[in-house]
């Protein structure tokens, strides 16, 4: 290894979260030191979250450019539909959908609006509401949310595949960074953050602020594993063939 | 391992969790490291280095995109919607040998490679470079930004003053002494002197995290 003084420093020169590239190579060098984290690469380890990504992001985009098209009848069609709609057994939307609200403050609206809205509009829109594309869109989005919120996965894999469909399949979704998002988590999702990924405690309690920090706060875990073999080899400064690594980790995640 | 177990007590540095992996079909050790990284899409892209949603590669995890114009071509288009094999099944990720990675994927590695890079060429003194492997590349470093300015700032003096300025520069450079060729190989080899002397600068910035970092002498690891 090259001299410390002689190289860019993490948190000095460039960002910190880079620090410990080289997953396990550099952290054996200091197993013990404060610093960045060992194994944390955020380009693969950021985490995908809904608020962000779908109701701020495709649902917001599709309900404003269907909603900001209507006139006055158009509007009152809507809410008359929208307060109209059986909310039994869904997530977190109250009785009546606060229908006028959404329209009237309709380029104002929260998370949890927008959770709403992407659960009902789909069932809401008539003739006239808006073209034939942005209801297929509407209709991509609404099986795409409802595979999103789902509150219990029985089986990880089987549950990425059916994601995946309703994302790659036309019409396309409206913004392609998240979709990029969800997309190249896939492989994360099953392995490292497992139902974590899925914030159920918001669906009991929709309006509670506890419940919304909680969305947004997923804790992910970087298990870095050692064998006592190595551990010892460690202590004598050699370096450790990195290929038994992720058998370790994918390991470890099972008896998680 | 119970779900329920409490990560704050059985996570840090120093704290080696005991388990027998059925695989290796002996005893390991492991440590749990919780992070906590945001989830806000602008603030994913700065803290992974990233140059924001509106860049031609905005794409965390990888490097997809391009320019407008490919990415609005039907092919680019279909592209931004398919991703490596690698991010779908669940099983490749454990079978990706580290030293190959995926040219598709970002890695933190190949991210600072980028960094240092930029940063080098900043301090041979021409913004435009810089500017252009950043769009390039759709890295661009918060806090190496900052360094990037200062070293360009530094080198373009040091080149104005060295090379440009007929009054202050190297003699070989004034007169008819030395033919245009020969002038432009001292033109590229002063240019050259002064991105190393800029970057042996940039390395000992700031100066008391400098001073703390081990000498070359007690640095002994590998």
């Amino acid at each position: 290894m090259a001299a410390l003084r002689k190289q860019l420093q993490p948190g000095d020169h460039y960002n910190i979260l880079l620090g410990f590239p080289g997953f396990p190579s550099r952290s054996w060098v200091t197993p013990f030191a404060k610093g960045p984290i060992p194994g944390l690469d955020p380009h693969q380890d950021s985490l995908v979250e809904i608020l962000h990504t779908i109701s701020l992001g495709q649902t917001r985009y599709l309900w404003f450019s269907t909603a900001s098209k209507w006139n006055e009848e158009k509007d009152q069609k809507f809410i008359a539909w929208l307060r109209a709609s059986n909310v039994d057994g869904l997530a977190g939307v109250p009785h009546g959908v606060q229908a006028r609200y959404l329209v009237d403050f309709r380029n104002n609206l929260v998370g949890k609006n927008f959770k709403w809205i992407s659960q009902l509009t789909v069932f809401n829109l008539h003739q006239g509401s808006c073209d034939p594309i942005v209801f297929d869109l509407w209709k991509a989005t609404g099986e795409l949310c409802a595979l999103l919120w789902c509150t219990k996965i029985l089986d990880m894999d089987q549950y990425v595949v059916t994601l995946i469909t309703p994302i790659t399949k036309p019409p396309a979704l409206i913004t392609t960074p998240c979709y990029r998002l969800i997309l190249t988590s896939q492989s994360r999702m099953s392995l490292t953050y497992g139902q974590r990924l899925i914030p159920t405690a918001s669906l009991s309690n929709p309006n509670s602020t506890f419940s919304r920090t909680f969305e947004t706060m997923y804790v992910g875990l970087v298990l870095q594993p050692y064998t006592k073999w190595n551990l010892s080899r460690h202590q004598t400064k050699c370096s450790v063939s990195a290929a038994s690594f992720p058998i370790i980790t994918r390991q470890a995640m099972i008896l998680r | 391992m119970s779900p329920n177990i409490n990560w704050g007590v059985h996570s840090g540095r120093d704290k080696f969790l005991e388990a027998y992996d059925c695989k290796l079909k002996r005893d390991i050790l492991f440590r749990v490291f919780p992070h906590c990284l945001p989830s806000d899409n602008p603030q994913q892209a700065e803290s992974s280095s990233g140059v924001g949603p509106g860049g031609n590669q905005n794409c965390i995890r990888g490097k997809a995109g391009g320019n407008r114009e490919e990415r609005e071509s039907d092919d680019g288009y279909h592209a931004l919607f398919s991703v490596s094999s690698l991010y779908v099944t669940g099983v490749a990720l454990t079978e990706i040998p580290y030293d190959q990675p995926d040219k598709e994927k970002r890695t933190a590695q190949e991210t600072i490679n980028t960094i240092t890079n930029q940063l080098l060429v900043a301090c041979r003194g021409v913004a435009q470079t810089v500017l252009d492997l950043q769009t390039d590349t759709g890295i661009k470093d918060k806090t190496a930004q900052f360094w990037v300015n200062q070293a360009l700032e530094r080198s373009s003096n040091l080149v104005s003053s060295r090379v440009t300025d007929s009054t202050t520069r190297d003699s070989r450079l004034n007169g008819n002494s030395y033919s245009t060729e020969q002038k432009k190989e001292i033109r590229d080899s002063l240019k050259s002197q002064i991105q190393q002397e800029t970057y042996d600068w940039l390395l000992t910035q700031p100066r008391e995290k400098w001073d703390k970092l081990p000498d070359e002498s007690c640095a002994s690891h590998g």
